[in-house]
């Protein structure tokens, strides 16, 4: 979990992760960002393929 | 805290079931789980039950037991019931929701006191200091959410504490094994949130991979031995599944990254 998901994803961008985009029922990605009920996160895959995400919880 | 294990793919399956032996049998490339209880092979078949997709494995953790790693998410009570509705052609979306019913009731349980929250299409679990996760396509190789090599998972509750509060529970007062309900009930076992957990991570070039986790991502090494390295993996973590939809390949459990401490954290404490 990461306290700025879009601070976090430029900085893996500038590091040459690339990250995934989805475009599903409910879930839509922007700029590699999906927001769900007020959890942002963002998913990339490691060099196996492995899916990993940074995820960044609503505020409490 | 979480760790992260990255593990040579190619280790010989034989090494994988030792590494899943105690009291839980596990075949991790077979995808199933079996426990003799009373003289009964109750079998959890992640493949079968529909929570996960075929390939995918169930999610393990510490043998609160044996001090060993391999607990089954789902339960024989969630296989049968999975089976139901884990019918060949099943979509995605439908595993997904699955995944969602399965895993609200048992994070919510009284023996996980996991927090949940349920995100559209997606799942995060929050697991007090730590978390757990698991990933595995349909067709790849069926890794393990295990504990680290060398760390004690230890719960909060001690053997004795945790006896009394089944004893209370079943409303009996014999020693029953911990972590294990008696025969006839659902087969439970514990999962205090303030485990820590670790998470594997398959890797078929291991050397390439730990370049990406090391160089790009910053994880920092706790240990290393023939089978794999195990990095740290920050103060918190969570696990999520990633959008799935029908007609889309499914994507089960993937691990969600968590930022790296930068604390140093010694060997000596990992192996302690």
């Amino acid at each position: 979990m990461v306290q700025d998901v879009e601070a976090a994803v430029a900085d893996l961008r500038g590091k040459g992760v690339t990250f995934e985009e989805y475009d599903l029922p409910g879930v839509k990605t922007v700029n590699g960002i999906a927001e769900l009920g007020g959890t942002r996160g963002a998913w990339f895959k490691d060099p196996e393929g492995n899916i990993l995400s940074v995820v960044q919880l609503p505020a409490a | 805290m979480a760790d992260l294990r990255l593990q040579d793919a190619r280790e010989p399956r034989a090494t994988l079931q030792r590494r899943l032996s105690c009291g839980w049998r596990g075949t991790a490339h077979s995808l199933s789980f079996h426990r003799l209880v009373g003289g009964r092979d109750l079998a959890v078949r992640a493949a079968d039950c529909g929570v996960e997709a075929p390939g995918s494995f169930a999610t393990s953790a510490q043998c609160a037991t044996h001090g060993r790693r391999v607990v089954p998410l789902a339960t024989s009570e969630d296989a049968r019931r999975g089976s139901a509705s884990g019918a060949s052609g099943i979509a995605p979306l439908a595993r997904a929701s699955a995944q969602r019913t399965l895993a609200d009731r048992w994070w919510r349980s009284p023996v996980s006191r996991n927090r949940v929250q349920l995100c559209g299409g997606g799942v995060f679990w929050t697991a007090g200091p730590a978390t757990f996760l698991r990933t595995a396509g349909v067709g790849e190789p069926a890794p393990t959410i295990q504990a680290p090599i060398g760390r004690t998972l230890t719960p909060v509750r001690s053997p004795r504490q945790h006896r009394e509060e089944e004893n209370v529970r079943d409303g009996t007062t014999r020693r029953a094994p911990m972590g294990v309900r008696k025969e006839g009930a659902q087969m439970v076992m514990p999962m205090p949130a303030e485990w820590s957990f670790g998470t594997t991570i398959p890797a078929k070039d291991l050397d390439g991979t730990r370049r990406f986790y090391e160089d790009v991502l910053g994880a920092q090494v706790v240990m290393e031995d023939p089978g794999g390295i195990i990095y740290r993996s920050g103060d918190s973590s969570s696990a999520s599944t990633p959008p799935s939809s029908p007609g889309r390949p499914s994507t089960p459990w993937a691990p969600s990254w968590s930022r790296m401490s930068r604390r140093r954290w010694p060997i000596s404490e990992a192996r302690a």
